[in-house]
C-alpha cells in the first residue's frame, strides 16, 4: 500500500508540488487508516487485493514512462467484457470473491485516504465536480434504498469509496488513461456488492449497482452536464503528449517553463522525434555571409505555393562564428531534419551546422587536408545515419599526385564526423576510380548520393554513387534509361524525399531507391525567356533548378540565368510560370550582389532535436544552389567541365 | 458468433443504448478488437463514454463511414466537428482515447493543439489544470535558454 503511494509520488511529477504535497497528505493518512481496518478486518482476501486492487492497477494503469496505452486499453477492454459477462454468473464466484476482496481492501481502508486524495487531486477541476459527485451519491444512495433495502451503510461507503478511487484513477494527476482505470473500477464495483449482500437479490443488486457505479464515476459526464460550470477535467499525460507534438518549437521552447514534466517530453529524444515525424511545415532558407562583419544571416519562409502569403512570415536570425573568419561566401551543403550544414567555397574545412528552429549552431571540428601538388578539391554529404542515430558530415577530397615516374594520379580521400565527437575518420577512398562532381551529395534514405564519373569529366560514363552512412559501404546507382543525354547537363535533387535526377529541362524520380526500374520521368520544364540575362535576353539560360515539388503539382523553380537570382512557380499540367520572386534582390540588403553567394535550400520540414548539448531542428537534404561567381576559377576546378563557352550553356548545373 | 452480428448495442455510462452497424462501430480499434475476440456477447459497455459525447462520436463515425463521400465535404465537417466548448472537445479526445480512434483522435488532439497556440505558458497551465512545480530562478534558467522564444 504504502508501496503505491510511493510510486505515486515519482509518477505523478506532472501535475506538481501542490499535488505532490496533496500525496504526502495522503499517504501519511493512508498509513494510519489502512493499519486499522486491515487489522479489523483480516480477510485473507485483503491482501489478495493488495496485490491486485493496489499495486496491480496502479503498476498498470499508472506508469509514469510511455507506456503503450493501447496495450492497455486491450487489456482493459478484454477484463471488462469478461468481468461484465460474468457478473450473472453464480459459478464464477471464486473470481468474485477475489475481486470483491479487492475492493474492501482497495476501498474501503482507504476512505479516509481517498478523500483528501481526491480533494487535492481535483481541486482544479474544483468543487464543482465534487458537487457532481455529491449529486451522485445521493441518487445512489436512493436507489439502494429503495430497491435492495437489506443494504447498509457499510456498503454504501464502499460504493462511495470505489467512486472516490475512480476519481483518484481517473484523476491521478495525468499519468494514464483514465479510461482503463475506470472501466477496472466499474467492473470491480459490480461484484463486491455481489459478495457484500450475500442475499438472494444479487442480481437485482448488481443491476442496480452497475446502474449506480456507471452513472456516478465517469467525469467526462459529470462534465458534460454543465459545461460552462464545470472546469475541465485532467488529461491523461499521454494525451498531452500527443497535442504537444502538433504545436511548433517556438511554442514548445516556451512551455518548457509550464512545469517540470512537461520540460522533460518536450526535451525527450522520442518526443523530438515524434514532433519531427508530425512536421508538416516546410520551410525555404536563405543563408548568407557577410564577409566585412563576419556573421551569417539567415532567412526562412515557411513554404507555400502562394508566394504573396509566403513572403510575408519571415524569420531572420545572424550568427557569428567564434573561431574562424572565412574569407569566401558560403553555401549549403545539404539539410536533414530541419539542420542545415554550411561550408565555404574557399575556407576549406569549415563547416557549421545550424538549427534554425531552434537556433543553435556547431562549428564542426576542422579536418586535415592531405598532402597534394594540386589544390584539393572537396564535396561534402550531410545526413542521418538511422542506425547510430546520429548526424554525419562526409567529405571527399580529392586531389593530385605527382608519383617518382612522373605520372600525376588522381586520388581521394574520404572522411566522415559524427555530430557529438571531435574528430573525422577516413574511410575506404571513393570507389569505382571515380570522382564526384557535384559540389555536395544529396542525402536519401540513410545514404549521400554523388554524380561521379571515371575522370571526373562529366561527358565520361556518368553514375551514381551511393554512400550508405549506416554501414559506411559505396555502391552504385544506376542511371534511369533515357537515352541519349548530354551529362554536362544532370544534376542530382532530393525531389518528394526520393532521388531526383533533373537532366536538362526533364525531371526524373527514383521512387524506391536503388531500383532502377523504378525512374520515373515527372515532366518535362519549359525553356524560360530571362530577359535580364546578363549577355542579353536569352531563352535557355534562364533555366533553373527544381528546388521542390508542391502537393499540388506545382514545381518551385529557381532561376539562375542572371545576377538577380529568381524563385518561380511553375505549373508543368498547362505549362505556366506563374510566380516569380525575386529573391536575390529582395535579400541583398545594399551588399553587392556579386559578392556574396546566395544559397537556397530546399524547403525543409520542421524538425526538432535535442542531442549533444546540440539541438537541432527542420530541414532535409536537398538541392543545393548556389551563384557561381563568374571568373573565380577555382570553382571550374571542382566542376570540371568540358563547356568551352563557360557556363552560359549550362542552364541546370552550376554556375 | 458476435463477430457474425450485423448490428451491435453500445451502452453508454449514463444507461443509454446505441445499436449501431458493426461496420460504423468497429472504426473503434477498442471495439472491434472485442469483436474480433469474440468478448461481445450482446451489449457491449463504454463506462467512460456518456451519451452526450457518445452521440457526437457516432455523428462522426456516420459521416466518415458515408460511401462516396468528397474530401472536401469530410473537411467541411471535421472543422464544424470541432467548433465545440472545450469541454465538449476534452470528453470527445477522452472518448476518442478510450475508444482507440486514432482518426478522430488526432482530429481533435490537432484542434485542442490550435487552441494552445497564442497562449502563454501561465494560460496553459490554467488550461490544463497545472501547478508550476519550477522554483522561480529555475524558471528563469529556462526561459534564458531560449530567451528569443519569448520575444
Amino acid at each position: 500500500m504504502v508501496r503505491r503511494y510511493t510510486t505515486y509520488k515519482e509518477r505523478i511529477r506532472p501535475t506538481a508540488s501542490a499535488r505532490r504535497r496533496g500525496y504526502k497528505h495522503a499517504t501519511s493518512s493512508e498509513q494510519q487508516v489502512v493499519e486499522e481496518p486491515c487489522q479489523e478486518l483480516e480477510d485473507p482476501r485483503l491482501y489478495v487485493i493488495q496485490d491486485i486492487g493496489a499495486d496491480d492497477v496502479d503498476v498498470n494503469g499508472f506508469p509514469d514512462g510511455p507506456i503503450d496505452t493501447l496495450v492497455l486499453k486491450t487489456y482493459t477492454d478484454h477484463v471488462a467484457g469478461g468481468l461484465w459477462d460474468e457478473v450473472s454468473r453464480g459459478e464464477e464466484r471464486d473470481d468474485i470473491n477475489k475481486q470483491l476482496s479487492i475492493v474492501e481492501l482497495a476501498f474501503s481502508p482507504l476512505k479516509g485516504i481517498v478523500r483528501p486524495y481526491t480533494k487535492v487531486r481535483v481541486r482544479p477541476t474544483a468543487s464543482a465536480r465534487r458537487r457532481g459527485y455529491k449529486h451522485a451519491t445521493s441518487s445512489k444512495q436512493q436507489v439502494v434504498d429503495e430497491s435492495c433495502q437489506e443494504i447498509e451503510d457499510p456498503h454504501q461507503n464502499v460504493v462511495q469509496d470505489i467512486r472516490d478511487d475512480a476519481d483518484v484513477n481517473g484523476f491521478s494527476g495525468c499519468l494514464n488513461d483514465t479510461s482503463i482505470l475506470k472501466t477496472y473500477t466499474d467492473q470491480v464495483t459490480d461484484q463486491p456488492w455481489d459478495e457484500v449482500s450475500q442475499g438472494e437479490e444479487i442480481d437485482a443488486i448488481n443491476k442496480q449497482l452497475s446502474i449506480l457505479t456507471i452513472t456516478s464515476s465517469p467525469p467526462t459526464h459529470s462534465s458534460n452536464h454543465s459545461f460552462h460550470v464545470l472546469p475541465l477535467p485532467t488529461l491523461p499525460f499521454d494525451l498531452i503528449q500527443e497535442i504537444l507534438c502538433r504545436l511548433p518549437v517556438k511554442l514548445l521552447l516556451q512551455l518548457r517553463c509550464v512545469c517540470k514534466s512537461w520540460n522533460s517530453l518536450i526535451t525527450d529524444t522520442s518526443f523530438t522525434k515524434k514532433h519531427l515525424s508530425m512536421s508538416t511545415t516546410r520551410h525555404i532558407h536563405f543563408v548568407r555571409y557577410y564577409d566585412p562583419s563576419n556573421k551569417y544571416i539567415l532567412t526562412s519562409y515557411p513554404l507555400h505555393s502562394n508566394f504573396s502569403t509566403m513572403f510575408t512570415n519571415v524569420t531572420r536570425m545572424e550568427y557569428n562564428p567564434n573561431n574562424y573568419t572565412p574569407n569566401s561566401s558560403c553555401y549549403i551543403v545539404g539539410s536533414c531534419h530541419g539542420i542545415l550544414c554550411l561550408a565555404h567555397f574557399y575556407d576549406e574545412g569549415f563547416i557549421l551546422l545550424w538549427n534554425p528552429s531552434i537556433r543553435k549552431f556547431k562549428e564542426l571540428p576542422s579536418f586535415q587536408k592531405p598532402n597534394a601538388i594540386s589544390d584539393t578539391r572537396m564535396t561534402f554529404g550531410f545526413g542521418y545515419d538511422p542506425i547510430m542515430d546520429n548526424y554525419k558530415v562526409v567529405v571527399v577530397l580529392g586531389f593530385s599526385v605527382w608519383f617518382n615516374n612522373g605520372d600525376v594520379v588522381d586520388k581521394t580521400e574520404v572522411k566522415v564526423h559524427t555530430l557529438g565527437t571531435k574528430f573525422w575518420i577516413t574511410i575506404q577512398e571513393f570507389p569505382f576510380g571515380c570522382i564526384p562532381y557535384e559540389l555536395s551529395g544529396k542525402f536519401v534514405g540513410g545514404t549521400i548520393n554523388w554524380l561521379a564519373s571515371k575522370v571526373g569529366l562529366r561527358e565520361s560514363p556518368c553514375f551514381i554513387v551511393s554512400l550508405d552512412l549506416g554501414n559506411v559501404s559505396y555502391q552504385e546507382v544506376l542511371l534511369p534509361e533515357f537515352g541519349e543525354v548530354d551529362f554536362n547537363y544532370l544534376t542530382l535533387g532530393v525531389l518528394r524525399d526520393c532521388l531526383g535526377l533533373i537532366s536538362d529541362h526533364d525531371v526524373w524520380i527514383m521512387k524506391e531507391y536503388g531500383n532502377k526500374e523504378s525512374w520515373i520521368k515527372l515532366f518535362t520544364v519549359s525553356y524560360m525567356e530571362d530577359p535580364f540575362y546578363m549577355w542579353g535576353p536569352s531563352k535557355s539560360y534562364a533555366l533553373t533548378k527544381v528546388v521542390y515539388i508542391f502537393e499540388d503539382e506545382q514545381v518551385l523553380l529557381e532561376s539562375n540565368g542572371s545576377w538577380s537570382k529568381k524563385l518561380v512557380v511553375y505549373d508543368p499540367k498547362d505549362d505556366m510560370f506563374k510566380l516569380q520572386y525575386n529573391c536575390a534582390y529582395n535579400l541583398s540588403d545594399g551588399a553587392p550582389e556579386n559578392q556574396f553567394g546566395v544559397t537556397l535550400t530546399e524547403p525543409e520540414p520542421e524538425r526538432f532535436r535535442f542531442s549533444f548539448g546540440f539541438e537541432p531542428k527542420f530541414t532535409i537534404p536537398k538541392l543545393i544552389v548556389f551563384n557561381y561567381i563568374a571568373g573565380t576559377d577555382s570553382f571550374l576546378k571542382l566542376i570540371p567541365s568540358s563547356n568551352s563557352d563557360g557556363i552560359s550553356k549550362h542552364p541546370l548545373c552550376f554556375h | 458468433m458476435s463477430s457474425s452480428t450485423k448490428f451491435l448495442t453500445l451502452k453508454t455510462n449514463d444507461k443509454e443504448e446505441f445499436v449501431l452497424d458493426e461496420a460504423i462501430a468497429i472504426r473503434s480499434q477498442t471495439i472491434k478488437n472485442m469483436v474480433e475476440d469474440d468478448c461481445v456477447s450482446n451489449v457491449i459497455p463504454l463506462p467512460n463514454v456518456d451519451s452526450k459525447t457518445m452521440i457526437k462520436v457516432i455523428e462522426y463515425w456516420k459521416k466518415h463511414s458515408e460511401e462516396g463521400i468528397s474530401k472536401d465535404k469530410l473537411m467541411d465537417f471535421d472543422k464544424a466537428f470541432v467548433k465545440v466548448d472545450q469541454s465538449i472537445l476534452y470528453a470527445l479526445i477522452l472518448a476518442a482515447n478510450f475508444l482507440n480512434d486514432a482518426e478522430m483522435l488526432d482530429m481533435i488532439c490537432q484542434e485542442v493543439a490550435n487552441r494552445i497556440k497564442g497562449k502563454t505558458p501561465e494560460e496553459i497551465r490554467k488550461e490544463f489544470n497545472i501547478e508550476n512545480d519550477f522554483t522561480p530562478e529555475e524558471e528563469e534558467e529556462i526561459r534564458n535558454e531560449n530567451v528569443w522564444a519569448f520575444e
